[in-house]
């Protein structure tokens, strides 16, 4: 995230990407695209062309610069376009049948054997309940996990009002509980366990 | 790093769980980018910055390149033209496998199911721009007449692309007939008065949109007689015409009562007509020569023997996206009710879906040997089948009444039903609407072109007709719709053909030609003659009602005359009533004709349709208004006033016009029928918003906006419905809550909790913020009892 000092640079930055500079849309990449790479590849999973998807967000961006008004919201703006992007993806597999995996994948389950596994399956089971959580609550859960994201940052890439972030982060977080329990993990055992 | 689980003041099981999160992923490698895609992104850059003009020889000023992009609505992806297909209603693009999984257009507001696809040209466009310059070298009269003398067909010849309306994604069916009364026809054949068939029979009676005819065939002579309902007929024996049905339910038929050739007319309507077909299988006749005759057209392989056991019902992933099957809003709680519904005792045997099958609703085999689908769909031909392996549906009666068995059969037979009998005047007249902007455009071109032949004969070279020509091209490339086309070819050709009338008397050497224009008068414009005889147009049109008068008094063969003066009063008496029959007439007369061919015959139907459709409606409209039926006031007031902005000036426009000031003026005098209109809407409500997260954020905003604006628009009115639909989901999600804590399901509280958590911050002031706010303070004292209780043991 880019401190005060950082910030008058930040715009001049903008300021020269605006009129077409490709060496501030590199310098751009560079300072954002690992940021919305970890948020692509924790909505999407290790399934995802990642590459792709980030230079997608990042010519989305281009398209709607314009529409960016302040030079300091970039972030929240360029992590909302990822999030699009992101939840785009998985609407395009699901159409194209991913989706039958994960059910299959989910079918396949036996919680009741869940108290008998050992921790890493139980961690594994853990991704796969975190997996399983719709993608649109998966990334509210991805962003609020960013480096230094607070509630209003998320707010603002959402752009909605910071109680209904709250409230939306919450039903993501309540969304993987109730998948964690359906595998016969405890949530708050777990993270006693991953602590 | 902040700590969100700590920072959010979350409660402690959501907390967890979103450390968990961050936990798994802080073990994730962070993932790295390689350099080249750096470098990709920033030759992407470098090619899109570079300016885009299409020429369309390649060959445009300064190698600039027109680039048109069209991305799916649905998935956001790339959108090649072959292959797309457009929403019937408001034209969103999308990739027809992404039409296939969603089921419906998914553009917000909008949840069209019919798509248009755009079909290569049937015709090269220079034989068009070679038809003018013919239309001008030849001269007036000639032009006309010879444009008159080929029949009707010359208004479609120049169509260069043509748009087939289909059921997405399959071939476009043929359509089935206009139902008069506007209604879903539905034909349910059964055997014997099972369980299930008297439980959905009393459902569908109870649908007003549905005419019900009810086929029961094996009746015990001992029993007393069904008693007859009003309106819906009770055969003891299959109807044989088909065509006067939309969906066809399939019960626990004996094969003995019915015949071969009548399955093989059931498989026809279905595969080449479009009817939609529940097949619901039953315990008394699970095998035999009813479901082998339809075996090609099932969703699922069936196994040698049904089966008895104990099954739980699970939801598919596929079933999880079907409206008709989402009995609750959010998906883990639709998941959980179907787990929960009354256990089955017997199904049928499917061992799996069939080719192109899809499974919504399985049951888990013994020992693991596998999933066996109960509910199943497909297309089949132009029509869709659904299978309905199981019969013990009325059990989901227990507790909820009609509910669920209301909910999933009636959106079932939407689903289903034969694509073409959809009543929607509505939604025809929103799309005309739209597009009226647009068609006066091009219909003011053609007034500037006309008026240019009124005067003389132009130059075909004039600017002002080459002009004219490309702007009408480069019109109809933007328009998917290229039956306007045809339309306004038959208008000009009207009027290049009258304009010789209006300057000069009639002699008997006109006649063939009169008899002609007079034929295409009123068989051909139809809709487009509405507008196109409105104002300077109905004056050519009576010039030349005159001129015909005016030979009538001179020539001895008053018989042809005659007709041809009362077709030409049909059309330039349009749209008065006298034009359905008229429209009817022409439509007889044009199938008759050897040169007319299916998708002319397909136009006319859908033209006189349309004329039908608007009479129709304004019958219903005064029917209900008459009745003070309030609760369907909703749609009405919003397709009234379509109606009166799309109408061309005439009778009906201005009942139109009346009758949407008269239900404006009950609205007013009665504050608590505005609140039923927007019930009505709510029974739709939980379908549109299958995931009932966030959709009715914006809908409370712009209700608390409008709220205090007494000037709502039409746009507004329509918010505030979905405001009150979405309020109306949190009653009954309070109500179903309510009803959760006191049985003390303590499993449920988690997501329960959260739900209200949002309610109370969304919730609009009033009696059910209260109510919400009451229940989250009571679970949450009762969760940390839980917590406590717990950590005890």
């Amino acid at each position: 995230m880019p401190t005060v000092a950082e910030a008058g640079t930040e715009a001049e930055r903008i300021a020269r990407a605006r009129e077409g500079d490709l060496a501030a849309w590199g310098e751009l990449y560079d300072r954002h695209a690992p940021e919305v790479a970890q948020l692509l590849s924790r909505t999407l999973g290790p399934e995802l062309d990642l590459e792709d998807a980030v230079q997608e967000a990042f010519l989305r961006l281009r398209e709607r610069f314009d529409k960016l008004q302040k030079p300091a919201s970039l972030r929240s703006y360029l992590l909302g376009i990822a999030r699009n992007v992101a939840l785009d993806r998985a609407r395009s597999a699901a159409a194209r049948g991913a989706r039958e995996a994960q059910v299959e994948a989910r079918r396949g389950l036996a919680p009741s054997a869940a108290d008998e596994v050992s921790r890493a399956e139980r961690r594994a089971l853990a991704r796969e309940a975190l997996a399983a959580v719709d993608p649109e609550l998966r990334s509210v859960l991805a962003l609020r996990h960013l480096e230094g994201t607070t509630l209003a940052d998320l707010a603002a890439t959402l752009s909605c009002s910071v109680p209904t972030a709250r409230a939306r982060l919450r039903e993501a977080a309540a969304q993987l509980a109730l998948e964690l329990r359906a595998r016969g993990i405890d949530p708050e055992e777990l993270r006693h366990e991953l602590a | 790093m902040s700590s969100p689980e700590h920072d959010d003041a979350l409660p402690t099981t959501e907390a967890a769980a979103l450390a968990v999160a961050g936990a798994l992923w802080a073990e994730d490698p962070v993932p790295t980018l390689a350099p080249s895609a750096r470098d990709a992104f920033l030759a992407a850059l470098g090619s899109e910055s570079a300016p885009r003009v299409e020429a369309s020889d390649g060959d445009a000023p300064g190698g600039a390149e027109l680039e048109v992009r069209l991305r799916c609505t649905y998935c956001h992806d790339r959108l090649e033209l072959e292959g797309s297909v457009y929403c019937g209603q408001c034209l969103a693009p999308h990739h027809a496998e992404c039409v296939e999984a969603h089921g419906a257009c998914a553009a917000p507001g909008c949840a069209g199911t019919r798509f248009v696809r755009a079909e290569p040209a049937a015709r090269p466009r220079p034989l068009r721009r070679a038809a003018w310059v013919a239309a001008g070298l030849l001269g007036l009269t000639a032009a006309a007449a010879a444009l008159v003398s080929s029949g009707w067909q010359v208004g479609e010849a120049p169509a260069t692309s043509q748009g087939t309306v289909t059921q997405a994604p399959a071939p476009a069916p043929r359509p089935r007939p206009a139902r008069e009364d506007g209604r879903l026809h539905v034909l349910y054949v059964e055997g014997s008065p099972r369980w299930q068939y008297r439980y959905l029979k009393e459902v569908l009676i109870a649908e007003p949109a549905l005419s019900l005819q009810l086929a029961l065939l094996d009746l015990d002579p001992d029993l007393p007689p069904e008693a007859p309902t009003p309106g819906h007929t009770l055969f003891d024996h299959v109807p044989g015409d088909l065509a006067d049905y939309d969906v066809v339910i399939l019960g626990d038929v004996d094969p003995q009562d019915v015949s071969a050739t009548w399955l093989a007319q059931l498989r026809r309507e279905v595969e080449d007509y479009g009817l939609g077909l529940i097949v619901a299988a039953g315990s008394s006749h699970p095998r035999g020569a009813v479901l082998d005759a339809l075996a090609p057209l099932l969703p699922v392989e069936l196994g040698p023997t049904a089966i008895d056991g104990r099954w739980s019902l699970a939801l598919t992933g596929e079933g999880a996206q079907v409206p008709a099957l989402r009995l609750r809003a959010t998906y883990s709680e639709n998941t959980r009710i179907w787990r929960d519904l009354p256990q089955i005792a017997w199904h049928a045997g499917a061992t799996g879906p069939a080719p192109g099958g899809e499974v919504w609703v399985e049951v888990q085999g013994r020992e693991g040997n596998g999933a066996a689908p109960v509910l199943a769909a497909r297309r089949a031909g132009a029509g869709q089948v659904v299978w309905l392996g199981f019969e013990e549906a009325w059990r989901w009666r227990a507790e909820v009444g009609d509910e669920y068995l209301a909910r999933c059969f009636l959106t079932l037979l939407e689903r289903v039903r034969a694509p073409q009998s959809r009543w929607a005047p509505e939604v025809e007249a929103e799309r005309d609407a739209e597009r009226l902007a647009q068609e006066q455009e091009l219909t003011a071109l053609f007034d500037r072109v006309a008026d240019a032949l009124a005067q003389g004969l132009p130059d075909p070279a004039s600017t002002e007709l080459r002009a004219a020509e490309e702007r009408y091209d480069a019109l109809l490339d933007e328009e998917p719709f290229a039956d306007r086309l045809g339309r306004l070819q038959v208008e000009l050709t009207l009027v290049r053909a009258a304009v010789p009338w209006r300057t000069r008397p009639a002699t008997a050497e006109d006649l063939p030609e009169l008899e002609a224009l007079a034929a295409q008068l009123a068989v051909l414009p139809l809709e487009h003659a509405s507008r196109a005889l409105v104002g300077e147009r109905l004056t050519q049109a009576r010039a030349l009602v005159d001129a015909a008068n005016a030979f009538q008094s001179e020539s001895g063969d008053a018989q042809l005359v005659r007709e041809a003066l009362q077709l030409l009063h049909g059309g330039s008496g349009f749209p008065d009533g006298e034009a359905c029959r008229l429209a009817r007439e022409a439509f007889a007369q044009a199938s008759r004709d050897p040169g007319c061919t299916e998708t002319d015959r397909d136009r006319i139907r859908l033209a006189v349709a349309e004329i039908e459709q608007r009479h129709r409606f304004l019958a219903e409209a005064t029917r209900i208004l008459d009745q003070a039926r309030a609760e369907r006031y909703a749609n009405l007031e919003s397709q009234l006033f379509l109606l009166a902005a799309w109408l061309p000036e005439g009778a009906l426009r201005d009942r139109a016009r009346k009758l949407q000031q008269r239900v404006q003026a009950e609205l007013g005098r009665d504050p608590t029928l505005a609140l039923e209109r927007g019930l009505a809407v709510l029974r739709d409500a939980w379908s549109m918003d299958p995931l009932g997260r966030f959709a009715s954020d914006e809908a409370r905003q712009q209700f608390e906006l409008v709220r205090a604006n007494p000037a709502h628009t039409q746009r507004q009115v329509e918010r505030i419905r979905a405001a009150v639909a979405a309020s109306e989901r949190d009653a009954r999600f309070l109500y179903n809550a309510e009803k959760v804590y006191t049985q003390n399901r303590e499993d449920l509280f988690p997501d329960l909790y959260v739900q209200l958590s949002f309610l109370v911050d969304w919730l609009p002031d009033g009696e059910q913020l209260q109510k919400a706010d009451e229940l989250k303070t009571r679970i949450e004292r009762e969760g940390s009892d839980w917590d406590d209780f717990r950590d005890r043991r």
